[in-house]
């Protein structure tokens, strides 16, 4: 009895000292977030988000690593609000060209296009976008709010993470990028392969010396992150469209019916009240897989419009224009928004290509993601937690305007206008970052081998993961070996490393057996 | 047990298949026994490469496995120095190059062993997906990156916009023309007054603007 009241004592104390402790922090964060230039930076950044992921053919990806060369003169929160608003924007921006012209904005959005295009055939175009954006805002700050009062806990980690534990922690890490390989794991491995080689070029960085450099300065510092990741995204998807254009020339057009009975444009409370559950669960289910690295928003929208058709009244509705179907996959959609985060922030690991662009933002930033960031930034960590509440704020506000004005604007721009305009971006974008015209090849370059890629249907994202990860497993292995005097056993006397090393193996064997069962 | 069992077709089933026709030529070769069609190792290898030559994927496999050739036996011994102080870490710099070029070697040969299963047979359609709009693409964005010392940023800018909205079949030249203008003198006006970055005005025009 004595022993169980000491235990829960030491628990009252542990969750009296957190929670002081969190609100400390919280207040720390509100002060540093609540500027005007930061809620300037989350409400543009959610616009321009919504605007690129309403035209098809531009990709979450590729607005948020165009928007990448614009946030390097910005204060760190700035610049991570922004990059944080225009992912945000672009998922849901996604489901607008879903919804009119059954041209699924973003992958996560096909789910979206099934009862969303559906609706508007019926000339319920208006309620369509209006549930969507809904359930939207209410998947994500249901996820959102979880993810901000579990996160610091994990972050208590940090006091047990040394060089070993960060070594084991990034080979677990790799596992992810054979799990975002796509259809082939030899392919998705090559292309991690690729990643790390090209990450090694540069200057040694224990001992200084140069790596491939060829004799040239530029190459010393090795390729710039932002030329990279611009190169290996939107340049070949210019090239794809320029391809395709050959075949279908003019603008996209409009196919929806305009209702005559004004009620049809407008989402009724009561109708709104029947979704609102698919909409928490949607959340939930978005929050789960999003924090599982390498799953992100597509499978999450699909579980959640699966549970919901299960969960319906009217089952035969879905996928015929049904409200609640339209509700689960969008807050599905949305969901993973603030989980995909949680690895991110905690252990430092990119889950997906969104998370390795965020990863690649913090480190132009001089932060490093993982246990270490909640010691030594923890305002940082807070001021985002208030960005992306910010941003479900804004998703709603810009949403509501884009819906009522620019909705047509943005499925109507021809890609003639589009895709020229984005090589400009990628042109000035990749120079603006180092102020180096070099850095405009490095992207020519990326680009070339981006297209090479996609013609080979090998997935860029590996090696975009690969790329940001080699340095990091490079340093924790050289920098543990250092310290035990070449001794390997170092890895195999932390528990934590060991834990991380156990991980290692059930997810090489997981995915074995998951490439097997494929093959069958 | 499970785990590793072989199905008949998969690639472990298939390097199992490869590896017994060699350990096959080889007790042959030891016993002193002719070589057959069968079991000449040169007929092998080639009916082998013949076979996979018809799939996309062998192409891929086999230029990674000539850049990881050259990358183990010239590139690295040539570009990675050691340097004095690599003596005293446990691990130099040369160590990931190599380590990830023995991976990627691996890998290139499993790609071109699996390449039947993992690619399509090469159609003439696939031939030509590196078509002539995409390569005029890649000449006109490698001009423009060496036409920028010469002109400035901002006229390369609306050149090459100018191009490519004619290529993307834009109906009007003036307005696309106009369009152009304006796209890149307001993204020039945010990066250097907003953004502080010094765009580069060319040989031709530095002190113009």
């Amino acid at each position: 009895m004595g022993a169980i009241l000491d235990i829960l004592v030491t628990a009252f104390q542990f969750m009296g000292n957190y929670i002081t402790e969190y609100l400390k922090n919280a207040q720390q964060g509100i002060a540093l977030f609540f500027t005007f230039k930061n809620l300037l930076a989350v409400f543009g950044g959610v616009g321009i988000g919504i605007f690129g992921g309403a035209i098809p053919g531009i990709t979450i990806t590729m607005s948020v690593a165009l928007t990448m060369p614009f946030i390097f003169h910005m204060e760190p929160l700035t610049g991570l609000s922004l990059l944080l608003g225009v992912y945000v924007g672009a998922i849901y921006g996604g489901s607008i060209s879903a919804i009119l012209l059954n041209t699924p904005g973003t992958p996560a959005a096909a789910c979206t296009a099934m009862d969303g295009f559906a609706l508007s055939r019926q000339g319920k175009a208006g309620k369509a976008l209006e549930l969507a954006n809904w359930s939207s805002c209410v998947g994500d700050i249901v996820s959102t709010t979880i993810v901000i009062l579990v996160c610091p806990l994990l972050g208590n980690l940090a006091l047990y993470f040394g060089s070993p534990e960060y070594f084991a922690l990034i080979v677990f890490a790799i596992t992810i990028t054979a799990a975002v390989a796509g259809q082939s794991m030899v392919k998705g491995l090559i292309a991690g392969g690729l990643g790390f080689l090209v990450a090694t070029v540069g200057m040694d960085p224990f001992v200084g010396t140069g790596r491939f450099d060829f004799g040239s300065l530029q190459l010393t510092k090795g390729f710039s992150f932002v030329p990279l990741l611009i190169g290996l995204f939107a340049i070949p998807e210019v090239m794809l469209q320029l391809n395709r254009s050959r075949s279908m020339k003019g603008k996209a057009r409009i196919t929806t019916v305009e209702s005559s009975d004004p009620s049809d444009s407008r989402l009724t409370w009561s109708e709104f009240r029947g979704c609102f559950r698919h909409m928490v669960r949607g959340g939930i289910i978005g929050l789960i897989l999003g924090c599982i690295p390498g799953l992100g928003a597509t499978p999450s929208a699909f579980v959640s419009y699966e549970r919901a058709k299960r969960a319906s009244k009217h089952p035969e509705k879905f996928g015929e224009g049904s409200l609640e179907g339209l509700a689960a996959a969008e807050a599905g959609n949305n969901g993973v928004n603030g989980a995909t985060l949680v690895p991110l922030l905690t252990l430092g690991i990119p889950g997906d290509v969104i998370t390795a662009v965020m990863l690649g933002a913090f480190m132009i930033f001089d932060l490093q993601p993982g246990p270490l960031l909640f010691m030594e930034h923890i305002d940082v960590i807070f001021g985002l937690f208030c960005a992306l509440i910010m941003c479900d704020v804004a998703l709603r506000l810009v949403g509501m305007v884009f819906i009522r004005y620019a909705r047509r604007v943005s499925t109507s721009v021809p890609t003639s206008m589009i895709f020229p305009a984005i090589v400009v971006l990628c042109i000035f974008g990749s120079y603006a970052i180092n102020n180096s015209v070099f850095d405009i090849l490095t992207m020519l370059a990326f680009g070339i081998l981006g297209y090479v890629m996609t013609m080979y249907e090998i997935a860029s994202v590996p090696f975009l993961i690969a790329f940001v990860l080699a340095p990091m497993l490079e340093r924790g292995l050289r920098r543990s070996l250092a310290l035990s005097g070449g001794d390997p056993l170092i890895f195999f006397q932390r528990p934590i490393a060991i834990g991380f090393f156990v991980l290692t193996a059930i997810a090489i064997i997981s995915l074995y057996r998951g490439a097997r069962r494929k093959m069958r | 047990m499970s785990l590793f069992a072989t199905r008949r077709g998969s690639p472990l089933h298939m390097w199992g298949k490869a590896s017994r026709d060699i350990v096959h030529y080889l007790t042959f070769a030891a016993c002193g026994a002719p070589v057959t069609v069968r079991t000449n190792p040169i007929n092998y290898l080639l009916r082998y490469l013949k076979e996979r030559s018809q799939y996309k994927d062998f192409y891929f496999g086999v230029i990674l496995l000539l850049f990881c050739l050259t990358t183990i036996f010239w590139l690295i011994p040539a570009e990675v120095s050691i340097g004095y102080l690599a003596h005293g870490t446990v691990v130099g710099p040369s160590f990931f190059p190599y380590a990830m070029c023995l991976t990627l070697l691996f890998l290139s040969i499993l790609l071109i062993h699996i390449s039947p299963e993992t690619s399509q047979y090469i159609t003439r359609a696939e031939d030509k997906v590196v078509s002539r709009i995409v390569i005029a693409l890649i000449i006109i964005l490698f001009a423009t990156y060496y036409v920028i010392p010469l002109i400035g940023m901002v006229p390369a800018g609306i050149l090459v916009m100018f191009v490519l909205m004619q290529i993307f079949g834009f109906p009007k030249w003036y307005l696309s023309l106009g369009f152009a203008s304006v796209f890149v003198i307001l993204l020039f006006l945010f990066l250097e007054k907003l953004a502080q970055v010094r765009i580069p005005r060319g040989m031709l025009f530095e002190g113009l603007y």
